[in-house]
């Protein structure tokens, strides 16, 4: 018997041989991140010299972009933009599976993108690349689904830690953003992995900080209010970048589908064109960041690049290019707070800080206003600073930031982007209700789906026939809309019998996914047309059923005749 | 009696189904794979890691050869006017290589230059965080400050670079140039006494030759301590006795110190060595005046003495005519009236012999000249000419009283 026991424990190898994995993992997420800002900065002077001609600058960035586009397309579709939206989904919604092939596009696609000059950031494909490292390992190890899941924002923390050089807020990133719940239990393993990939990229490229920052007083207690008006402007600057982005994003994405190839390349001959009139715009850009920092840009400088940049990565990255938003957002909250430093040192200097100092304070407020993860961004300009002064400022900026971006655009940016694409993260309360009674459980899963072309006198008879009220409209299979009867009958009046359904059909409309709770569903079924459609989150095209009033009805009787019928046997 | 059940595998007893020996077997080899898996995963992270370093060797070399470049761009930049672009280009040079301090110096000095002394105040006071004591860090953060008139803070970074660390070469030259360099800053900011103490301790280390001991000499002078001053002049005479600059400045020396006749001796050799206009010739004139002038000069006649007394009061009374054009008080006006008819009856005095014949003592009359030209300077303005030598004969024997 006691060697059954002992092969039992052994059967409990996974627990065991986590933490070595996630220590490997930490090894492998920060060699990765490491060598991804090498090797930017290598295709970079390839790509540029040292003092480049407007030609070359101009075609650099428009051939580069055309290659990675190709790539892109054909090969590594995942591997388009942040990176961070991808590994969110990849955790919430794919059991932590990411395709082997994505971390090594993302490396590729990222190097030849940022290397090329296009204005975007390394965070985010770090962290795309760590997770897609940790993916493959967990396989190799055959890890339990659960146990593989949990591996993602370990890595997401190992590769931002060695990326940005801040341990901590990488943790904080990871349970923030990532996992969207900060009593993770994933608390140690993050920590253990990023701790390890800092060691590593400390061993590698030194203890040099990612910036100088300057040394921070606060002066007069009277200077919070000028960090209040910086918080201000961080949110007008947060909204104006995300909207921006949503925006140009949402145009490119109305193109044909075939097109995508080469919208990289139109992005690059944007690029490329304002590189020439603002080189400094280019790539990452910490560089200038650190010179906003030190005081070293004048006002109209910072202002000019605050506009340059955002311009920059807003066409970046919505034609396409594979690259993050982390260091364009530090960098626009860099030059928005330098030059709200620049006007208030100006007025009062005896008190108020330098301009470096807002800069700094400008860094986090953006941060909280785009990528809307406050206490991430407090945590890493405290860990860039090591100084306990600058946490009222910071709050106050963070907050205001944070409180105006939300209320003009109430999704945060990386769940938008997400939405753009068609897929849906499962939002807080859907994570952590604990009712049993889900939308799979009640949704009936025989519908029909009326094609797009159907003219609506023949849909009108349908509803006639059948006595529905509701019927959901596709075109290949794919969800467009809603058509109510009343809709149909006002068509038939106003002579629409002979257009096609979909031209009157309810494109905007309530949906839930086959996670939601019943709370969530007799809500969203409140608001709509009597039906509401499932559709799956990771492409909400496909309709994987429809639930009525009737349905839930159903649903609760048949819950209660079991019930009944359980006690009646007892 | 229950029947004893066999694994078919390795036919080994079952407990409950399950063969304790096959379960055991199955654990080890997945052990075993996962052992395998982790040397091999770790192997491949020492090869990515050795890769991963020499990539960062590489690209630190890159980086400070691009940084090298735009260094020496920038430089040929700033020499040839063009600061702002020199700014840039030396900005360049330190995203590059941010430890090389030469760039950041140059960078500050640029920006200095450029006047950006914000900035180049903020350049160097984060280099200086990372090394307190370098004497260039601190040099320049001393002629930024002297350039933006906080001489307070301006003397305490001169005063790091005296006592901070050199490199390179001639330390104890440069160090003395920097102490040079912050005693004229005191004096143009009128600390005398600051200025003096480093001069006394740059006095101790410079090497004797004229050259230097006369420079000393006029930054004494400067600070108002002729008798160093002349000492220094004199040292740097007995190398080059025929030197202008120091026989003038041993004569200014002298006169200050009130040893007329030396400064005489001294000033006329200045002039026969080619001085003869401006402030020399003047001092010189006034000298003579000085020597020639005095009654209490020892070894005189008494005829000769008789005579200057007569002489000072004749100039005194024509003062005192002169300054009865000018604008003054009525306190003064009767004051000046009383001590002519004083200087009258002195003179008729002298002029008639009326004084004992075993006085020889003129105190008297001369502290009479002295008081009219006190009250006439302070009532009329600055004495000039003979005027001015009456003055400093008086200050010079009654001052004290």
């Amino acid at each position: 018997m006691s060697t059954y026991n002992f092969a039992q424990r052994l059967r409990l190898r996974e627990s065991q041989v986590f933490i070595f994995i996630t220590i490997l993992i930490g090894v492998f997420a920060g060699l990765a991140a490491v060598m991804f800002t090498l090797s930017i900065k290598f295709v970079t002077f390839f790509f540029f010299g040292i003092e480049p001609s407007p030609l070359r600058i101009l075609a650099i960035p428009t051939a580069v972009s055309f290659i990675s586009g190709i790539l892109l397309w054909k090969y590594f579709p995942e591997a388009r933009g942040s990176g961070v939206p991808q590994t969110e989904a990849a955790f919430h919604l794919n059991h932590g599976q990411i395709r082997a092939r994505v971390p090594f596009g993302k490396f590729v696609t990222g190097v030849l993108c940022i290397g090329c000059g296009h204005s975007m950031g390394r965070e985010g494909p770090s962290v795309q690349i760590g997770a897609g490292l940790a993916s493959i390992i967990g396989k190799w190890f055959r890890l339990s689904p659960g146990r593989a899941r949990s591996l993602i924002p370990v890595a997401a923390a190992a590769a931002l830690g060695a990326a940005f050089n801040t341990p901590i807020a990488a943790v904080l990133f990871a349970l923030e953003e990532i996992i969207g719940d900060m009593n993770a239990v994933l608390l140690g393993s993050a920590v253990a992995a990023s701790v390890t990939a800092v060691i590593v990229e400390r061993s590698i490229l030194g203890n040099s900080p990612v910036f100088h920052v300057p040394v921070y007083h606060l002066l007069n207690p009277m200077e919070l209010i000028a960090y209040a008006g910086l918080g201000v402007v961080g949110g007008i600057v947060s909204l104006a970048f995300s909207q921006g982005l949503l925006r140009v994003r949402a145009f490119f994405l109305r193109w044909p589908v075939k097109t995508r190839w080469f919208q990289p390349a139109i992005g690059g001959l944007f690029i490329g064109a304002l590189l020439i009139f603002v080189p400094q715009v280019r790539g990452v850009g910490y560089e200038y960041v650190d010179q906003a920092l030190s005081g070293g840009l004048l006002f109209r400088t910072m202002v000019i690049l605050c506009v340059a940049k955002l311009a920059a990565t807003i066409i970046s990255y919505a034609s396409g290019n594979a690259g993050g938003i982390f260091a364009p957002t530090l960098y626009l909250g860099a030059m928005a707070g330098g030059s709200v430093g620049f006007l208030v040192h100006r007025f009062a200097p005896s008190m108020t800080s330098s301009p470096g100092a807002y800069a700094l304070v400008g860094m986090g407020a953006l941060f909280a206003g785009i990528i809307r993860a406050p206490l991430t961004s407090i945590f890493m300009i405290f860990e860039l600073t090591q100084d306990y002064q600058i946490f009222v400022p910071l709050m106050i900026a963070n907050m205001l930031s944070f409180v105006i971006a939300r209320h003009y655009q109430s999704k945060p940016l990386y769940r938008a982007l997400l939405e753009q694409d068609n897929v849906h993260l499962p939002d807080l309360r859907t994570r952590i209700t604990f009712s049993s009674w889900r939308a799979r459980d009640i949704m009936t899963r025989e519908f029909t789906i009326i094609p797009a072309g159907t003219p609506v006198v023949k849909v009108a008879k349908s509803f006639v026939e059948d006595g529905l009220k509701c019927l959901p409209v596709g075109d290949n299979n794919s969800l467009i809309g809603l058509v109510t009867r009343e809709q149909v009958q006002e068509a038939m009046i106003t002579g629409l019998g002979d257009k096609p359904i979909s031209s009157i059909a309810t494109r905007n409309f309530p949906h839930a996914h086959a996670d939601h709770p019943i709370e969530v569903v007799l809500e969203r079924l409140d608001k709509g047309p009597g039906l509401l459609p499932v559709v799956d989150r990771n492409a909400t095209g496909h309709l994987e059923g429809v639930i009525t009033p009737q349905n839930v009805t159903q649903f609760v009787e048949s819950k209660w005749k079991e019930r009944t019928g359980s006690r009646a046997n007892v | 009696m229950v029947e004893l059940q066999i694994c078919r595998s390795c036919g080994g007893p079952l407990s409950g189904g399950v063969c304790a020996i096959c379960t055991a077997q199955e654990a080890y080899r997945e052990i075993h794979k996962d052992i395998v898996l982790l040397v091999l995963l770790s192997l491949l992270a020492v090869g990515l890691f050795l890769a991963a370093k020499a990539m960062a060797t590489s690209e630190k070399r890159m980086e400070e050869r691009v940084a090298g470049i735009w260094y020496l761009r920038g430089s040929s930049q700033l020499s040839s006017g063009n600061v702002e672009s020199a700014i840039d280009s030396f900005r360049r040079a330190i995203t590059g290589d941010r430890a090389n301090r030469k760039f950041t110096l140059a960078l500050a000095n640029a920006l200095s230059t450029g006047n950006h002394p914000l900035e180049a105040r903020e350049a160097l006071l984060r280099l200086r965080e990372s090394d307190p004591e370098d004497a260039e860090i601190n040099l320049s953060l001393a002629k930024l400050e002297a350039n933006s008139g906080n001489l307070p803070d301006a003397v305490h970074f001169y005063q790091n670079a005296l006592y901070g660390q050199w490199t390179g070469s001639h330390v104890d030259e440069r160090r003395q140039q920097v102490r040079l360099e912050l005693i004229h800053l005191l004096l143009d900011h009128n600390q005398r006494s600051r200025a003096l103490s480093e001069l006394l301790i740059l006095g101790s280390e410079v090497p004797q030759s004229a050259g230097a001991n006369a420079e000393i000499a006029k930054l004494f002078l400067s600070a108002g301590d002729a008798q160093h001053a002349l000492g220094y002049f004199e040292n740097s005479l007995r190398s080059d006795p025929r030197n202008a600059d120091s026989l003038a400045g041993a004569g200014d020396a002298a006169f200050r110190l009130g040893e007329y006749t030396k400064a005489l001796h001294y000033l006329q050799a200045a002039v026969n060595q080619g001085r003869n206009s401006g402030p020399s010739l003047e001092l010189f004139d006034l000298t003579k005046t000085v020597v020639s002038w005095d009654p209490l000069q020892p070894d005189l006649s008494k005829s000769e003495r008789q005579a200057r007394l007569l002489r000072g009061l004749n100039q005194a009374l024509q003062r005192v005519s002169s300054c009865a054009g000018v604008n003054v008080t009525g306190e003064e006006t009767s004051q000046l009236k009383s001590l002519q008819s004083e200087a009258e009856k002195a003179k008729y005095s002298i002029q008639k012999s009326r004084r004992p014949p075993d006085s020889d003592d003129p105190r008297s009359e001369l502290e009479l000249i002295y008081q009219i030209e006190e009250t006439a300077n302070r009532a009329c303005g600055n004495a000039t000419g003979p005027d001015l030598g009456l003055l400093l004969i008086g200050r010079r024997h009654l001052g004290a009283q």
